[in-house]
């Protein structure tokens, strides 16, 4: 069995910079300058699920989802996979 | 020293090569001669869906409306899903350096056409809308014509309708086409759902540009290795090229993929008006990124990986050529403010920062920019906001400004300076009426 991933996606076009997420969870959403979320790592390894589904759940305009990543979607894009931002250790 | 501000002013297929513009059509083509040239010929159609696009994708076909995605993939993808389903054809040709679809439509409508109906015969769809700007009167006119001789010669055909769309950069991607197509404003919208998941009317939608369609009649017709007998390997046929800018003989020129842009240039432009030395080049259209004159000297061709290789882009072939006589921080201030008035507003990244790096830009022009505000710029351009847009158009903005700051790195570094280079700050860049560079940032 694989690990299951975890992909977030912020809608440019519903962000109004409440700016929650990266309160929330700073560890994958920054803010850039102008106060709008600026997702850090496009998939996440599986244990900060539970985090990015209460993140989006509190986002007030409903602009983050999160999915479940399909095998036959590919591998995950090598500049999003894990960044050097991301200090949570896969396996604890 | 004039610069022809009309890209379109001169059309000619390069040498032997005559395969989508062809010398002696000059005006609109009708059905008649169309098929006189091989229109609509059987072996064209002697195909089932599943064969043309395997002909399709075997020929290494690649769109030509700047994301250069294979076409054949697209098409398996489409037809993969639920029918029914839509073929769009994209023809708003919103790349203001860009002419060579609306000449393609001028003048070789039914290739275009024939192009369309195979697609929707291989993807089995039921409508094909075909997608244009409302000020884009002579292409209406062309096509309204040539679907009037369509239905007279009684050519089996699913439905067919036009949509137009107002002026506007961001109108010419592929899902503001489909959102005008469902009676929305002509802007961009989130993905997912792409349109081939759900576009026209919630179905399955195909959107091609209109010079990929063009190639797809004489894909069917002569095979997929007759495509790949010109042109890179990468990308292979011919391409359509919009040559603009401060060259002797600007205009709209077929070319096999792959050829050396200083050749382009010097044989097809006839080199860079008043003898002077390229300073810079947009090469794929607005979006794609600027090139500096050494790309040119050390064999920059025009394909996708040759022109990866120096940060850029092939985009939708749409050249143009500053020399260096006139300022280039002007044109790469322009372009800037180019990017954040043409945002469509509706994410916030991109009307920020779009307005953001202008608003830099002009100050960088005049030599008044702080060094925090320049460190602020490569971090945006560079890091903060490329992949952040619902649509390109942000990414176009990011990489204008990425690229911008390398090629005129020199003249950035003079302008803090000097306050200014000397020379003219004339935009040559086509679309452009002037007025004040100052935005709000």
């Amino acid at each position: 069995m694989s690990q299951r991933r975890v992909r977030v996606r912020v809608d440019p076009t519903r962000c109004t910079a409440f700016g929650f997420c990266a309160e929330f969870f700073p560890e994958s959403f920054a803010l850039d300058d102008w106060g709008y979320a600026w997702l850090q790592a496009a998939e996440l390894p599986s244990d900060l699920e539970p985090l990015a589904r209460e993140t989006a759940r509190l986002c007030p305009t409903g602009a983050i989802a999160v999915e479940i990543v399909r095998a036959e979607d590919g591998p995950p894009a090598a500049a999003t996979a894990r960044p050097a931002r991301l200090l949570r250790p896969r396996h604890r | 020293m004039a610069i022809e501000r009309h890209p379109a002013a001169r059309v000619e297929a390069t040498g032997e090569l005559h395969r989508l513009l062809m010398p002696g059509v000059t005006r609109r083509e009708s059905l008649l001669e169309y098929r006189g040239r091989g229109g609509y010929a059987p072996e064209g159609w002697a195909w089932s869906p599943e064969e043309l696009r395997d002909r399709i994708a075997a020929s290494g076909l690649r769109g030509r409306g700047g994301a250069a995605f294979p076409t054949g993939r697209k098409w398996h993808g489409v037809a993969a899903r639920p029918g029914p389903r839509v073929v769009l054809v994209n023809a708003a040709e919103s790349e203001p350096a860009s002419a060579k679809d609306r000449i393609l439509l001028l003048r070789r409508p039914h290739l275009v056409l024939e192009g369309a109906l195979l697609a929707a015969r291989a993807i089995d769809a039921r409508e094909i809308v075909l997608y244009l700007h409302a000020n884009a009167t002579a292409v209406r006119d062309s096509l309204d014509l040539a679907l009037r001789e369509l239905r007279a010669a009684r050519t089996p055909a699913p439905r067919l309708r036009i949509v137009t769309a107002p002026p506007g950069y961001v109108a010419g991607e592929a899902s503001a086409a489909v959102r005008r197509a469902n009676g929305g404003p002509a802007k961009p919208t989130s993905k997912p759902p792409r349109p081939s998941e759900r576009g026209v009317g919630k179905r399955p939608t195909l959107v091609q540009n209109v010079e990929t369609l063009a190639n797809v009649p004489l894909i069917a017709r002569h095979g997929p290795e007759w495509l790949r007998e010109v042109g890179a390997p990468s990308l292979p046929g011919t391409l359509l090229v919009t040559l603009s800018g401060a060259v002797n003989r600007p205009g709209v020129y077929e070319v096999p993929s792959g050829m050396p842009l200083q050749r382009i240039v010097d044989d097809l432009g006839g080199g860079v008006v008043g003898g002077a030395s390229v300073q810079a080049m947009l090469v794929g259209g607005y979006f794609a990124g600027w090139l500096g004159p050494e790309a040119l000297a050390q064999g920059a061709r025009l394909e996708p990986e040759s022109l990866r290789a120096w940060g850029v882009s092939l985009g939708a072939a749409a050249i143009v050529v500053v020399p260096d006589w006139i300022c280039g921080l002007a044109q790469a201030a322009w372009l800037m403010r180019f990017f954040a008035d043409e945002s469509a507003q509706q994410c916030g990244t991109c009307l920020s920062g779009t307005r953001a790096m202008a608003a830099v830009f002009a100050k960088l022009l005049r030599g008044t920019a702080s060094p925090a505000a320049c460190d602020r710029l490569h971090l945006w351009a560079e890091r903060m906001l490329p992949g952040r847009g619902a649509c390109g158009h942000l990414d176009g903005a990011a990489t204008a400004a990425r690229t911008a700051l390398q090629v005129f790195a020199d003249e950035i570094s003079q302008h803090a300076r000097a306050g200014g280079c000397g020379r003219p700050e004339t935009v040559i860049l086509p679309g452009f009426d002037g007025g004040d560079l100052d935005v709000t940032a």
